[in-house]
């Protein structure tokens, strides 16, 4: 239990960042976007709420990383983003436009954290086999007469 | 390290004694080893008991309600369930990877990444099993205390 909620709070750090940058990059750029305290709390709950949400609909799949896991993932990110963001917050008007670019951004950061998710599994992946490698050796090295 | 090993017909039973000074983290890991060696679990096949050694089991799978106990080549049932299992081996190298599994971390020849930031591991019969991506951290940590002990 803990250490799957671990995962889950790891996914909202990590999107909490990429978000926290994409509005820092559209303030930056004067899309007409700005971060103060409350929206910066606002992102972090519309993030809570996505891996929440997550946290609950993942449970119905099996281990498997099935297309509809990832359908169901994205459709979390887009309750939250327009339910409790855009609805509850106000953070965008709800016109096709706005509605288009939204849609956009929601998908780019839901991908990074993807991306970010399968390069950490990656780098654990070559850890662990440094030192299946590792331990290899080492049993290679032993003979009946001891190691040499 | 001194190693002494006393070896002729007179000895009746395998007896190991370690003396330290300090039990640091490579000596408690190697206990951890020795005491795997000692242990086995009782298993079934055809209507016949076994008692097979913890070093010879693969992994162990639950499959509706039942546990089964998988070797090289054979596969016992198992009467104890995987919490049992799980929460009796956590000092070995077993731990759980997924929901239905609980892998000997010994008989893995390698990993490789998944999407979805899963592993699959490679086991010495070639057999493949998955590993969920909630259980990666624990699963990694079997490998660091072995890194610890090498």
């Amino acid at each position: 239990m803990k250490r799957k909620l671990g995962l889950y709070i790891i996914t909202c750090c990590v999107s909490f960042t990429v978000l926290v940058l994409i509005h820092s990059v559209a303030q930056f750029m004067d899309w007409g976007l700005s971060i103060d305290p409350a929206s910066t709390l606002q992102m972090f709950g519309v993030t809570a709420l996505i891996s929440t949400l997550m946290w609950i609909t993942d449970r119905f799949f099996p281990p498997e990383f099935t297309p509809e896991q990832m359908l169901s993932q994205i459709a979390c990110v887009l309750v939250s983003v327009f339910g409790l963001g855009g609805g509850v917050f106000k953070w965008f008007p709800f016109t096709w436009a706005t509605a288009l670019g939204v849609l956009g951004i929601t998908l780019v950061i839901y991908l990074v954290v993807l991306a970010v998710l399968e390069l950490r599994a990656r780098t654990d992946a070559e850890y662990i086999n440094k030192i299946i490698k590792k331990k290899n050796k080492g049993n290679k090295e032993d003979t009946p007469h001891g190691r040499v | 390290m001194k190693l002494n090993i006393e070896q002729g017909p007179h000895v009746q039973d395998v007896e190991i004694t370690i003396r330290c000074n300090i039990m640091d983290e490579r000596l408690a890991a190697l206990v951890r080893q020795i005491q795997a060696y000692g242990f086995s679990i009782p298993a079934w096949r055809d209507g016949r008991s076994f008692s097979i050694a913890l070093e010879d089991i693969f992994y162990f799978e639950s499959i509706e309600e039942k546990t089964f106990m998988y070797t090289r080549q054979d596969v016992y049932d198992c009467e104890l369930k995987l919490y049992e299992l799980e929460e009796k081996l956590h000092t070995t190298g077993f731990c759980r990877v997924s929901k239905s599994v609980v892998l000997n971390s010994a008989k893995v020849q390698s990993v490789r990444p998944l999407l979805g930031a899963r592993m699959e591991a490679w086991l010495e019969n070639e057999e493949k099993v998955l590993i969920s991506r909630h259980y990666v951290p624990a699963f990694k940590a079997k490998f660091h205390t072995e890194e610890s002990s090498l």
